[in-house]
């Protein structure tokens, strides 16, 4: 019988391990007397074995999970790509807000709560306008009804924290209406993603009244300075109008001499 | 009556579907054994704590494709031979291992650490397999430390059965006569 080194090394790791069954240990044990250089590879498989086995695993530091999270967000499921419904998110939001920018949306605060208004709203003409004026370059006409309100209007109940007395609204139903405070305080037995996302949602209308009251004054005062430029403009217009340009020449000129008057005397600049 | 440990295909299945706690359980369970796997293979501490990072993140990005279709640690220990064979072909610029001395350069281990018994054996160790060539050293790591069977660490390493075993018995008879392994047999 011929020695197959490549048959015994594969029966090799089960018996060094005690895995083969005893009539195959027998003779892969025949096997071995005849093959040094596999009696060597026996003897290497059992000495590494041992040295593995004493091994001491060493704790691992607490770097090993630096950047990692605690735990799964759901989209982590999702299937990456533009089949990812997550992915849209943020394009769907760029688009809607440039959308909401384009037609001048704006949340307004008004006595009864919030007012959510399209166009900009409509500016009292100054008495002192002239009526040839230009008319202010704006959409909000047709956004407004005759009395001046809104046609497109959405109310947002008002919320107990924003001082109303109205407290049947939205959140008067799940027991914020009667906290004097709202959420800002005395919410602790309700804590949980319903408070933050209302003291988000509260904290965001705040800031966007704050940025409406700027920009408002804003337009305000160019408002302002265009009709003042207008008048100033206006009032150049007529004394262009009544500028004189026909050269006059004196009663009585002096020989030789020629006087050119453009402007009527005692006109006011 | 002792509860039995949840399956790791369990936690597997409980943090995709968003337990942190299953998450940090699978964690502790392979931390662990990835870290020293991957001071074996490193021969260096700091680089094995980065590479163990590595592995750990790839586990993270990749775990909602585990199918269950094989053990969790084969699966695991597919994207860390990847993860490991990545990083040593990175590190060959600067590898600490001397080859004129056959050592591998400090780690920057403190000296009570470096007298502990337990430590010199396992740094002899790690010097031994230091001085084989990575794909050996990669081939010895999954068959005696992580037990795989042949088949599994072909599939793991992207290579034949057969090219496996080649390896592992080209490494054992370079490690035959061995000056560390030699004193770990004496030692013992």
């Amino acid at each position: 019988m011929t020695h197959d080194c490549e048959a015994v090394r594969d029966r090799l790791f089960d018996l060094a391990e005690g895995q083969l069954p005893a009539a195959e240990r027998s003779r892969v044990e025949r096997e071995l007397q005849g093959c040094e250089r596999c009696r060597e590879d026996l003897a290497s498989i059992r000495a590494l074995h041992r040295a593995a086995a004493g091994w001491v695993d060493e704790p691992a530091p607490a770097e090993v999970r630096r950047g990692l999270p605690g735990s799964f967000a759901a989209p982590a499921r999702a299937p990456s790509g533009w089949h990812d419904p997550w992915r849209w998110v943020p394009t769907a939001a760029a688009v809607l807000l440039g959308v909401l920018l384009l037609v001048d949306v704006r949340i307004v605060p008004t006595e009864g709560g919030l007012l959510l208004t399209a166009g900009r709203p409509q500016v009292p003409a100054p008495a002192s306008l002239p009526e040839t004026a230009p008319a202010e370059p704006s959409s909000v006409q047709g956004f407004l009804r005759d009395d001046g309100a809104p046609v497109a209007e959405a109310a947002l109940r008002p919320a107990s924290y924003f001082g109303s007395a109205d407290r049947s609204g939205v959140y008067g139903s799940d027991g914020y209406g009667g906290d004097p405070y709202g959420p800002y305080a005395g919410s602790s037995a309700r804590s949980g993603s319903g408070d933050g996302s209302r003291l988000l949602v509260a904290l965001l209308r705040e800031e966007l009244e704050r940025r409406d009251d700027l920009a408002e004054q804003a337009i305000g005062r160019l408002l302002q300075l265009q009709l003042r430029q207008q008048q100033q403009l206006n009032e150049l217009a007529r004394r262009l109008r009544t500028l004189d340009t026909t050269p006059t020449l004196p009663a009585d000129p002096a020989p030789g001499t020629i006087r050119i008057t453009t402007e009527p005397e005692g006109a006011p600049l | 009556m002792a509860r039995m440990a949840p399956a790791d295909e369990d936690l597997v299945e409980r943090a995709l579907a968003g337990s942190g706690r299953a998450w940090r359980q699978l964690l502790g369970r392979y931390e662990r054994r990835l870290y020293n796997h991957a001071v074996r293979l490193t021969g260096h501490r700091d680089d094995a704590v980065d590479l163990t990072q590595e592995i750990l993140m790839a586990v993270f990005r990749n775990l909602h494709t585990f199918r269950g279709d094989c053990p969790f640690s084969a699966w695991l220990f597919r994207i860390a031979a990847y993860r490991c064979t990545d990083h040593l072909r990175r590190r060959r610029v600067h590898d600490p291992f001397d080859e004129t001395t056959g050592e591998w350069a400090g780690d920057g281990r403190t000296e009570p650490e470096a007298a502990a018994g337990t430590l010199r054996a396992n740094d002899r160790l790690r010097a031994a397999l230091g001085r084989l060539p990575d794909e050996q050293r990669l081939v010895v790591e999954l068959k005696f430390f992580q037990q795989f069977t042949f088949e599994d660490i072909a599939a793991q390493l992207g290579i034949s059965p057969n090219t496996a075993k080649t390896r592992l018995y080209a490494a054992l008879r370079k490690l035959r006569g061995d000056r560390d392994i030699e004193a770990l047999e004496s030692a013992s």
